[in-house]
């Protein structure tokens, strides 16, 4: 009866907790993270009464989590690479949205602008036209500057992101190392006595840090778990965590990486760091933050180069030549990095010398003590190595576009510079013109015919072409035709010597060039055939407001492919860019659904293991309901076969 | 396979929410009438329509350019045909002075209408455009182009340019002809056109009128119709260009539309299905969030 009354006892115990741990379950039914647990019955050790082994009821071996290792990682990783694409998907949407706005983008203000030179190029003399083309130039220049802004806001937004994210990896680290002490100290190692509640904690930590950055964890046999992320950096062992920390980029002191405290010292880990929130924000800012700055600035670089060349080509109202039209853009020095000796003190300017070849990259100057080379950041090429910076600079500038000049100074072995040509050039471009009459809209010199000539000779064209000198020609240059094959040129009616080789039966339509002293290359075309001593007179075109040619000129630039190696139009490559930064942000929204989708297919998973089923919990209430009702009965059993016993002997 | 409530839960709102994001796409698309909304909806396409806008923008120009061009041209196209009507009757005065019949006074009487003539050629050699250029100076506009010293000697006081307008892709068009060009360089004649009439009005009064001046006169005519007929063929130059321009335009506003306009027809059927399946989803987690056993019990 004792025996009974055990066996009943143990049943009562074990389907009380049955029906504590059921209960457990379904008040947690919807908490975060929790992990469904179940009671282990199994039947007590029997003992040996001489005639056989007798039962001695129930035992409660363990409560466990039911719980997938492998599908929680899973959980965990796809969090990590879902909120990596979501996070780049929201940068890359705003970065995308303001490129092509039709109504604050570069592309409506850069046809403006050519639109007010055509309509100047109709009434060159007109003050008001004039001004158009001023005020056009004006607003493209400013929403250039205003373009870099919002790239510049978005750089800001990206180091604001950066320190909070790290704020948050840093207090979940310090969690999960502060619930794996308490893990630790339940003696959590024990298979059978399980903290279920601080593992599933533990695991929501886990999962809420890898939302920041993509990990890797392991469990040690004590119970303990070690975090990593990164290239194996570990932040979380055991009881001890590490921190993360910020730290200025080594040329940059406005662009902040992810630092990993140790000790006293702070190491660069930003370029190890994938996925999560904080990845997203490190490979926005790479791979299309900063070619953003770059082709929008080679776009500025080029645009101002090729209309100052050409504004210098022309004749103002005043009857003076043209000056710059933007501000020069087109020097720059070289950036140190934080890590150079101290010693180093080498100052170089970059000067662009051809702005068709820029590419839209910055470049890498290293030092090793005995030679300088440069690589291109874009592509990261290699582009020439040199003992001296002159000699790098001839090496390099045939197929880069620019030069380098050494100034003063020297390196130390092992230092690094940066060279960018064109990354703050739509950020600094301006326009330096500023009164409607400097707008040097003529050619400096024309060509007449004199109204003596027999023949029929003609000027066709003409028009400076080039400029190396700043005086306009004191006497009038005249082309004599010798009656034969050959224009004699004299200059204030003294011969030069020279002359210009013309026969009238092979020669029609020739373009001839004359470098003008002082001034530069002026080209013209010769039609007809002249008679003996016809004359052809080059002179300034004194009074020239209605003459447009140099405006044509600035008209060409539209549609000649000046950029990127001469295969775009300015409008080409800021398309270009729009486009390429459209097929980023297409990509990171498909992503972020796919991640999306595997994420949510992980959690499905993990709850069709782990999640509390209600129904099911419903159906387990009543079965231990029924177990406890039935085991109740055999204390009762136990009681009358007690009392049965004691009336027997009464 | 067995499923969590969470999971039910979490599933059916899930549902919804896809369902509701393609509803606001499809309700943006609509309401903006544009199929890309953000470059990412369509890079390539995207950058196409900026190529587009561009092209439509530039030949919207040469259209611009086309009509400035042809305004001036139309000026001077009638400012040469008065002055040949001038010039016949400059021509017809000095025929009739030439006659032997006349005397000397009434020579002078037609000598002097002659000189009124040269007056008003000389006014319209310094016709000036809607803007106050002066349109036979060549590049010179704010010279007039006729200096006279008062005593027969005309010189030119412009210079030798004719400005050019760009009215197509490959197309410029000069929007002027300059005055030595016209009045000063004739071919066939050693005279210009206002000394010309100067000399002969001289010879009226001096008595020594020549039949044989009447072939300069006609030089000049000839120089100055051939002038006007280069200006006719210019003007049609301009419209020719200008409809191909036009061609351009609506080709590529078709192009254009075809990119980024939204097929409405499309458009409101797939929202007609969104909304269906959104309804749909929302009717299914009621249902199912009714069913529980919990009931039962």
């Amino acid at each position: 009866m004792a025996d009974l009354l055990n066996i009943g006892s143990t049943g009562l115990l074990a389907f009380q907790r049955s029906i504590a741990t059921t209960s457990h379950n379904i008040s947690n039914s919807t908490t975060e993270g929790y992990t469904r647990q179940r009671v282990e019955l199994s039947a007590q050790t029997p003992f040996f009464n001489g005639s056989g082994f007798e039962g001695a009821g129930v035992n409660v071996a363990s409560v466990r989590r039911l719980y997938d290792e492998y599908i929680n990682s899973e959980v965990t990783s796809n969090l990590s690479s879902y909120k990596q694409q979501e996070t780049l998907s929201g940068l890359a949407s705003q970065l995308d949205g303001f490129l092509a706005d039709p109504n604050v983008g570069v592309s409506p203000v850069l046809q403006n602008f050519f639109k007010a030179l055509q309509d100047v190029s109709t009434d060159p003399s007109s003050t008001s036209s004039r001004q158009v083309v001023l005020s056009q130039a004006e607003t493209l220049a400013r929403v250039m500057n205003d373009t870099v802004t919002r790239l510049d806001t978005l750089s800001s937004g990206v180091n604001f992101d950066i320190n909070s994210n790290i704020e948050e990896i840093n207090s979940l680290a310090r969690a999960i190392a502060d619930v794996n002490e308490d893990i630790l100290s339940t003696g959590g190692s024990s298979a059978a006595f399980q903290p279920n509640d601080l593992l599933d904690q533990r695991d929501i930590l886990v999962k809420q840090l890898s939302e920041f950055v993509d990990l890797n964890t392991i469990i040690q046999d004590n119970g303990g778990m070690n975090v990593f992320i990164g290239k194996g950096q570990a932040l979380v062992v055991g009881a001890q965590y590490q921190q993360l920390g910020t730290l200025s980029s080594e040329f940059d002191a406005t662009r902040l990486e992810v630092g990993l405290v140790t000790g006293n010292t702070m190491n660069n880990i930003s370029s190890q760091i994938t996925g999560g929130k904080l990845g997203a924000l490190l490979s926005f800012r790479n791979d299309m933050l900063d070619p953003s700055y770059q082709e929008i600035g080679r776009v500025a670089l080029t645009l101002a180069v090729d209309v100052n060349t050409l504004h210098q080509n022309g004749l103002d109202l005043n009857g003076e030549l043209g000056g710059n039209f933007f501000s020069d853009i087109t020097s720059t020095g070289i950036v140190n990095s934080a890590q150079n000796n101290v010693a180093t003190n080498l100052d170089v300017t970059v000067d662009v010398s051809d702005s068709t070849l820029i590419y839209a990259s910055e470049y890498l100057l290293s030092y090793d003590g005995t030679n300088y080379s440069l690589r291109r950041q874009l592509d990261d090429v290699l582009v020439g190595t040199a003992a001296s910076i002159a000699a790098l600079s001839t090496a390099v500038s045939p197929t880069e576009g620019f030069a380098l000049t050494l100034n003063s100074g020297s390196a130390t072995a092992g230092d690094k510079f940066i060279i960018s040509t064109v990354r703050t050039a739509a950020k600094d471009i301006d326009v330096v013109l500023s009164q409607t009459d400097k707008l040097a809209l003529a050619s400096p010199l024309r060509m007449s015919r004199s109204a003596s000539n027999t023949g029929t000779a003609l000027i066709s064209s003409d028009q400076l072409v080039s400029r190396n000198g700043n005086t306009l020609p004191a006497a009038p240059i005249t082309f004599t035709f010798d009656g034969t094959n050959a224009y004699d040129i004299a200059v204030g009616g003294v011969p030069t010597g020279g002359s210009i080789t013309y026969n009238p039966a092979t020669d029609s339509g020739t373009t001839y060039q004359y470098t003008v002293a002082g001034l530069g290359d002026y080209e013209f075309t010769i039609k007809g055939t002249p008679g003996a001593g016809d004359v052809f007179t080059l002179d300034v075109n004194t009074n020239g407001i209605g003459d447009n040619r140099n405006t044509l000129s600035l008209i060409d630039l539209q549609q000649q492919r000046r950029v990127a190696n001469s295969s775009a139009n300015y409008q080409d490559a800021y398309a270009q860019l729009v486009s390429s930064i459209g097929s980023q942000t297409q990509s990171a929204n498909f992503s972020r659904n796919v991640s999306e989708a595997l994420y949510n297919r992980s959690i499905e998973a993990r709850e069709s293991i782990s999640g509390v089923n209600l129904d099911e919990e419903a159906a387990d209430l009543i079965r231990y309901q029924q177990a406890y009702e039935a085991v109740a009965r055999i204390i009762t059993t136990a009681d009358e076969l007690f009392d049965t016993l004691l009336n027997a002997v009464r | 396979m067995r499923i969590s409530t969470t999971q039910i839960q979490l599933s059916s709102v899930q549902s919804i929410l896809d369902q509701q994001a393609k509803l606001i796409e499809i309700q943006n698309k609509i309401s903006t009438g544009k199929n890309i909304l953000t470059p990412a909806d369509d890079p390539a396409g995207a950058a196409r329509v900026l190529g587009i806008k561009e092209n439509i923008e530039v030949n919207d120009q040469y259209k611009r350019n086309a009509d400035a061009s042809e305004a001036r041209l139309d000026v001077e196209e009638s400012a040469l045909t008065s002055m040949m009507n001038v010039f016949q009757r400059a021509r017809e005065l000095y025929v009739y002075g030439v006659n032997g019949s006349l005397s000397s006074s009434d020579r002078s009487l037609v000598a002097d209408e002659m000189r009124q003539n040269l007056a008003e050629i000389i006014g319209l050699a310094g016709q000036q455009d809607a803007n106050g250029d002066y349109l036979f100076s060549g590049y010179s506009v704010n010279q007039a182009p006729i200096n006279d010293d008062g005593v027969g000697g005309y010189t030119y006081n412009g210079d030798q340019g004719n400005r050019l307008v760009q009215i197509g892709p490959n197309r410029v068009i000069a929007d002027s002809d300059n005055g030595f060009d016209l009045f000063f360089d004739i071919p066939n004649t050693t005279e210009n056109a206002f000394s010309l009439i100067y000399n002969l009005a001289a010879g009226l009064d001096a008595g020594t009128q020549d039949s044989s001046n009447i072939t300069d006169i006609d030089a000049v005519m000839d120089s100055l119709n051939s002038s006007r007929s280069a200006i006719g063929s210019r003007l049609n130059a301009i419209d020719s260009q200008r409809q191909i321009n036009e061609d351009v335009v609506f080709q590529s506003q078709k192009l254009l539309s075809s990119i980024e306009d939204l097929d409405f027809a499309e458009a409101i059927t797939t929202l007609n299905l969104k909304s269906t399946a959104l309804e749909a989803a929302q009717q299914s987690y009621i249902r199912v969030q009714g069913l529980s056993l919990f009931n039962f019990l």
